[in-house]
């Protein structure tokens, strides 16, 4: 094993030089805007009065509101975000495409025993490389999501998601999976590296839209939810309005109630959210991972497949 | 004539994935723009004969689909913003890199009259392609934002600074470079794609602190001023920060008054005090500390920035075209 991870680092170390120092440096940003929120919100606490300020929307939103440093931690939560797809890219579309390039799976596929064992050999210390380098940041992401919601508990908190704990490691090997694939496909490592961005781009935007999907959304009261820091932390999913009677209103007849200038204000409709709440997030989590994992199982399988079939020229 | 269309051909054929994929790219986003301004246009007539009709009922429908097609609309300008640093990159780093990566330098560099005269030939083409590119996205992105937009003179206006006009040409021209020059340099085409991603965050991030830093000497000291419909008061200026004007005029950051005093309070009219009653909540005036205000470059001043920027930008782009002629000359055969 420690061969196989010498010689991928030997092959790929620019790639996993950049993800590195991406990484570090992410998680550095991160650590250093989370101490200086921490600070932030020492302060805040001590405060007797607290009328502007990053203080303000702490009591209404559980938010801490600097506006450049709060921004550098949403900032860094995007990078963070994208971080796993990038890192795929890079280190997943070249693994074979380069082969072809260069021609060297000429020379590679039929010195080893046999082309499954090469790929093993080949994907499996990249991938593990990469998981190393993702740990920091993976970890680090929980930090900035901490101190920006102090009322809330990182693990019942659905904002950065995808940006910190396991999902950030699980994205990654998804995606490079995905990008090895790419590779077998087109020749070149910078055509496998464009198409398997849009791919990775692609899986983000699903991964967006389907993390509202893994767990039913429930109702929750207009009235109720600016009791409870707003929308902080959980997926609002839909929005709708409901008579008095329990029946759901169209969007015309709700407009149409709504253009009545002298309507009183208890014959308003109902504002009902439907929301996925703070505390399904560990359910919403582990559904993902379930996902990725199978999926990345099933590429697995396809990219095996293609590598057995494919010519080396 | 034929010396023009060979040299076209050949540059094409070197480098078509690299040309196909943005021209695709550029068609599909520009294509997606016109699409959004035409349907925002379309709407917008429909809102206003919905108004001008004798029974307005539906007209909130409209305005809906208007809200919405805007959104959408707007999400498109962000591709605008990122599409010259992805395309500039994509282009400039192989130029040099695959072929030396591929050991073929050798031959053309033989072959050819001069080194510089290779490379310009290479760089006249893929700039050409480029500008073209970048230009028809620059073009649509700019008729989007008024579709958008409409009741706003874009023209003395900061929205949108720097997703739309030409500075769109000019970034991606400075990504040409920045990914030539490391190609040049480091002679691998992936390796010079993440060392380029990684200068140009770096010398794009330092441009940007570097023309506030020029922009701020033609800031005016502005209080806020929130409209009747949730605007900022900016006149589609652009908002270089805030500050606090104290009463003696002088300008200070907030983190200096958070030093003065730990509690604050802000009147309607921007004035910081540092004291109140308990009882009525009313400001007490002799804890007057200063104002809330913020600094902005006026709208007016839109087409100097962009022009200044754009000089600055296309600055970065010679100097490091420059630098990889160099690397290119002194480079080693093989």
């Amino acid at each position: 094993m420690r061969r196989a991870l010498l010689l991928a680092w030997r092959l790929h170390k620019w790639s996993l030089v950049a993800l590195v120092v991406a990484s570090v440096g992410t998680s550095v940003v991160a650590v250093l805007t989370a101490a200086r929120l921490d600070e932030l919100l020492a302060d805040c606490r001590a405060a007797t009065v607290v009328v502007v300020g990053p203080c303000g929307v702490l009591a209404e939103m559980g938010i801490i509101d600097d506006p450049a440093t709060t921004g550098r931690g949403f900032a860094t939560i995007t990078v963070l975000a994208v971080l796993p797809f990038a890192a795929g890219v890079v280190l997943g579309a070249p693994l074979l495409a380069k082969e072809f390039e260069h021609g060297t799976a000429l020379l590679a596929w039929p010195l080893a025993r046999s082309r499954l064992r090469w790929l093993a050999f080949s994907l499996v210390p990249l991938a593990l490389l990469g998981v190393v380098a993702l740990l920091a940041p993976a970890m680090a992401g929980e930090l900035p999501i901490r101190a920006i919601y102090p009322g809330l508990e990182p693990g019942a908190n659905f904002e950065g998601y995808g940006a910190r704990g396991p999902l950030l490691v699980l994205r990654f090997v998804a995606v490079l999976v995905v990008a090895a694939l790419v590779g077998t496909w087109v020749r070149g490592q910078l055509p496998a590296l464009l198409l398997a961005g849009v791919l990775a781009g692609g899986i983000g935007l699903g991964l967006m839209q389907a993390e509202r999907l893994w767990v039913e959304p429930v109702e929750r009261a207009g009235s109720q939810m600016e009791l409870d820091y707003g929308f902080s932390g959980q997926i609002l999913t839909d929005q709708r309005y409901r008579s008095d009677d329990g029946e759901w209103l169209s969007e015309e007849e709700v407009q149409a109630i709504f253009s009545r200038v002298d309507i009183p204000l208890d014959e308003l409709p109902e504002d009902v959210f439907f929301v996925i709440p703070r505390e399904r997030y560990p359910d919403v989590v582990l559904r993902e991972s379930l996902a990725l994992v199978s999926g990345t199982a099933l590429v697995a399988a396809l990219l095996a497949f293609s590598v057995q079939r494919r010519r080396p020229a | 004539m034929n010396g023009a269309m060979r040299w076209a051909t050949l540059s094409f054929r070197l480098h078509r994935w690299e040309v196909a994929a943005s021209v695709v790219g550029v068609l599909l986003l520009t294509a997606a723009m016109a699409w959004f301004a035409w349907q925002l246009q379309v709407i917008a007539a429909d809102q206003l004969a919905c108004e001008r009709a004798a029974s307005p009922s539906g007209c909130e429908l409209i305005a809906n689909r208007y809200l919405e097609t805007s959104e959408w609309g707007s999400r498109l300008l962000y591709l605008s913003w990122g599409a010259p640093f992805g395309m500039g990159l994509l282009l400039g780093v192989p130029l040099v890199a695959r072929e030396v990566e591929s050991r073929t330098s050798a031959i053309a560099w033989t072959l050819s009259r001069s080194r510089l005269a290779w490379l310009a030939s290479r760089v006249a083409f893929l700039g050409l392609v480029l500008v073209l590119l970048l230009a028809a996205i620059a073009v649509a992105s700019e008729a989007l934002a008024t579709a958008l937009l409409p009741t706003l003179d874009l023209d003395a206006d900061f929205t949108w600074h720097g997703r739309r006009g030409c500075l769109v040409v000019a970034r991606g021209l400075a990504a040409l470079g920045i990914g030539l020059c490391l190609g040049a340099v480091i002679g691998r085409a992936l390796p010079a794609l993440l060392a380029a991603a990684f200068a140009s965050a770096l010398v794009f991030t330092a441009v940007s602190i570097w023309m506030d830093r020029w922009n701020e000497t033609e800031a005016r000291v502005t209080a806020f001023d929130f409209g009747p419909e949730g605007s900022s008061g900016l006149d589609g200026g652009l908002m270089l920060g805030s500050r606090v004007e104290l009463p003696s005029g002088e300008l200070v950051g907030w983190d200096e008054i958070v030093r003065i005093s730990d509690q604050q309070m802000v009147d309607m009219d921007g004035a910081i005090y540092t004291s109140f009653d308990e009882l009525t909540g009313e400001p007490d005036p002799s804890s007057l500390i200063g104002w809330d205000r913020m600094l902005v470059v006026p709208g007016s001043m839109y087409p100097t920035i962009v022009l200044r920027e754009s000089g600055v930008v296309a600055g970065v782009a010679v100097l490091f075209g420059l630098l990889a002629a160099r690397v290119v000359v002194r480079r080693r055969l093989g």
